[in-house]
């Protein structure tokens, strides 16, 4: 946090500059609407709401991207969500206004803003991998220093046992098809080697030259120890489970339906029996490649043959847990509200779990990976949410596709001799040290000049250097005024570019207030929704700071509202001082919440708008899975 | 309550489930999100994503390490849940489409292929044919 004061300051004392200026046509389709088309630009003005980016938040839109720079750890990362991913967070869950602002410009002028935002992203993602890679090193470095046998994580290898007993019938088949393919004698030559290989001390890496690192140039290659550590292990397990004909760990084997689930059916059957060629096809072709991920590749699909022929064998749909177990997010003593979003996430995944494999019965579904991992998640994501409901275990989840390979420690070589281990970690910290300062110096976060608002500003004026009036129709000045604001970011850009009226797209419970009004008595629904006790377009959050009554649509009365709310937090607060032992300070937090959103209410503005955790929009999302074409 | 959050630039990876309103919901249903958008769905985005990654290493890679690209090709198909990249001929023909878009005429991007990708015959089919249909569609 570098400037607390003024965060507070801007809140409170600047609400006025938060609020949208100007008339914006209100539009939806369906409450979904369409995102730019193909090639489109468009400035998104993420209106005010309690919770993160209170202040509002802004994106650029282009076709069915949206690009925002996202505050993370203190510092500014550039995100690029689909826009339904866009919508569904900020307008559905997060419950805000989004305003849209059509930018006119042409196709070559929007191709080259493009461009720059995704060298901007790509360069980044490379200094955040070094960055992780060089952290990863220290650990290994570390332990050795203090007297541990060197370890690494190794990705895919949690899936399987390292202590074979007795082999499966397809773990010796499939050694058998791939030694049929390339020698037996070769495919233990190739373990023996890969054991070699990765038994040969490492160095650590050589100085990372980050204070020549910049936005839009990918950084000089520097070897990593991390990345050599991780190849080679990764191939020796790998090969290791390919000829020794390890089985998998028993508890990465997902049935979600249970022991009372029905059998296969025979086109699953057929299903499983071509997703196991398949992946006897991609071992038989990775034992023979060279490429440096080739590694987590083969353990993946070592596993997929493994779960398929067992699934044959034992007729039932077993599936891989694709999470590592330290993609571990706990949710600690769900509240009510969250609970409920639990429960329907869980059924939402059952169905879909369900409809997948009818899918698969009917023939519909081809074999591939992007199925293939689909079914996976969907069983797994079920049994995380049933675990955590049932027997309040922590949630494993992660926020994109999940490929499985879960970490687990394997032996490791030390560090080259040549080099003493204190001098290793003195030259890993330093090299952590120089690239830090670089990550600091090119996206550390300001409040005030380096923030989502600014970057977006510069990104949409970077390309055209003194062209940038031609090319827009003006200029933004990001670094000037009043622009670090979102809300006002957006106002300058719709006076001062070449653009079509801004449009506004309703919030959440804005969507279903309108809806609630089509069907009913105006004066009915306002009576009802007005306060959290009645409303049934607001079904609480645990995230929520505690307030009663709505004041966003009734400015007149937010004062009255205001200070309701602000009883009822102070209320709420007190009374978590003694629920503290039972609720760890839950109750108490989301009191002070309440009144801190109450305050401004009082003086006319209206921050808080609640949010969801859950929202049929979600429903539709899992849904909506289905198998995807393979992208060949 | 961090400053970020008082102003603006929504936190994300930070962003703890439990503090974070509906992030669950969002982090358990992303990866189901719809194929049948206006882009074509996840394969489009995986051969578009390839695609860009080609045209900035050709913009600004420098002292070129091959294994650096396979591993950026790799990291691109893990975050679009598939583990293996070398498999799919969308990868290649992507590269092909990401050279073109990057200038390069057919002869070169053919020399710049074999140098990150290798000299197999499928590889080089695969390659022209992605270049040869983003040259027709520019």
């Amino acid at each position: 946090m570098r400037r607390p004061i003024g965060a507070l300051a801007l809140l409170w004392a600047l609400p006025a500059l938060l609020a949208p200026a100007g008339p914006v046509r209100a539009a939806t389709r369906g409450g979904d609407p369409v995102p730019p088309a193909p090639g489109a630009l468009e400035l998104i003005h993420v209106e005010i709401n309690e919770g993160g980016s209170s202040g509002g938040h802004a994106g650029l839109a282009i076709g069915d991207r949206v690009y925002h720079f996202q505050a993370v750890d203190g510092r500014l990362v550039l995100a690029r969500p689909t826009w339904s991913s866009f919508f569904l967070r900020y307008s559905s869950l997060e419950n805000r206004g989004l305003r849209r602002l059509p930018i006119e410009a042409a196709a070559e002028d929007v191709a080259r803003i493009r461009a720059g935002l995704e060298r901007r992203r790509l360069v980044q993602t490379r200094h955040l991998e070094v960055l992780a890679a060089l952290e990863d090193e220290r650990a290994w470095i570390a332990s050795q220093l203090r007297g541990a046998a060197p370890e690494w994580p190794v990705r895919g290898a949690a899936l399987f046992a390292s202590r074979v007993r007795a082999p499966t019938p397809w773990a010796a088949a499939l050694r058998d098809v791939v030694a049929g393919r390339i020698g037996a004698e070769s495919l233990e030559r190739l373990a023996r080697d890969a054991a070699v290989r990765a038994s040969r001390p490492v160095a650590p890496s050589a100085a990372v030259d980050a204070a020549a690192w910049r936005r839009d140039r990918w950084p000089k290659a520097t070897p990593l120890a991390a990345a050599l550590l991780a190849e080679r292990l990764e191939w020796r397990e790998a090969v290791a489970a390919l000829a020794d004909m390890r089985p998998l760990r028993p508890e990465r084997l997902l049935d979600p339906l249970g022991a009372s689930a029905a059998g296969l059916s025979a086109a699953e059957r057929a299903w499983l029996e071509a997703g196991a060629r398949l992946w006897e096809e991609r071992i038989a072709s990775l034992v023979r490649s060279d490429r440096p991920d080739r590694g987590r590749s083969l353990l993946v699909a070592i596993a997929r043959h493994r779960a398929a022929r067992r699934a044959l064998a034992e007729d039932r749909f077993w599936t891989l847990d694709p999470f590592d177990d330290a993609a571990t997010a706990a949710v600690a003593r769900p509240g009510a509200a969250r609970r409920r979003a639990l429960a329907r996430l869980a059924t939402d995944l059952a169905a879909a779990h369900t409809r997948f494999r009818a899918r698969i019965a009917a023939g519909d579904v081809a074999p591939d990976e992007p199925a293939w991992r689909q079914i996976e998640e969907l069983a797994a994501r079920h049994r995380e949410l049933v675990r955590a409901l049932g027997e309040g275990r922590a949630l494993r989840t992660a926020p994109a596709p999940v490929v499985p390979w879960p970490r687990a420690a394997v032996a490791a070589p030390p560090v080259q001799g040549a080099v003493s281990l204190g001098e290793a970690l003195r030259r890993v910290d330093a090299n952590l040290r120089r690239v830090r300062g670089a990550l600091d110096r090119l996206d550390g976060y300001d409040l005030f000049t380096f923030n989502c608002a600014t970057e977006l500003g510069a990104a949409l004026e970077a390309p055209f250097a003194d062209g940038v009036e031609e090319a827009l129709g003006g200029s933004l000045d990001p670094d000037r005024g009043w622009a670090f604001i979102p809300a006002r970011l957006f106002d300058r850009a719709a006076r001062r570019l070449r653009s079509a009226p801004p449009v506004r797209l309703p919030s959440y419970r804005e969507r279903r207030l309108a809806s609630m009004r089509e069907r009913e008595n105006d004066l009915a629904v306002w009576l009802r929704e007005s306060n959290t006790l009645s409303a049934r377009s607001y079904h609480g959050s645990d995230s929520d700071g505690y307030f009663l009554v709505f004041t966003d649509g009734t400015p007149a009365l937010r004062p009255v509202g205001g200070l309701i709310n602000l009883s009822y937090g102070v209320g709420q607060a007190v009374a978590g001082l003694f629920t503290w032992p039972f609720d760890g300070g839950r109750r108490m937090v989301r009191g002070a919440r309440g009144v801190f959103y109450s305050v401004p209410e009082l003086f006319f503005v209206a921050l808080r708008k609640g949010s969801y955790e859950y929202t049929e929009e979600v429903g539709a999302r899992i849904a909506g899975a289905s198998p995807k074409a393979n992208p060949d | 309550m961090s400053s970020a959050s008082l102003n603006g630039c929504a936190s994300s990876a930070s962003d703890s489930l439990s503090e974070s309103s509906g992030s669950i919901s969002d982090s358990f249903s992303s990866p189901f999100e719809s194929s049948s958008d206006s882009s074509g769905g996840d394969d489009a985005r995986y051969r578009g994503d390839v695609e860009d990654y080609t045209v900035a290493s050709l913009e600004t890679l420098g002292p070129f390490d091959a294994k650096d690209f396979a591993r950026g090709l790799a990291n691109i198909a893990e975050a679009h849940g598939l583990s293996d990249w070398a498999a799919l001929d969308g990868t290649y023909r992507a590269v092909g489409a990401g050279l073109a878009r990057g200038g390069l005429a057919e002869g070169a991007a053919v020399g710049v292929a074999r140098s990150w990708l290798g000299g197999d015959a499928r590889v080089r089919r695969l390659v022209v044919e992605g270049w040869r249909a983003a040259t027709r569609a520019s």
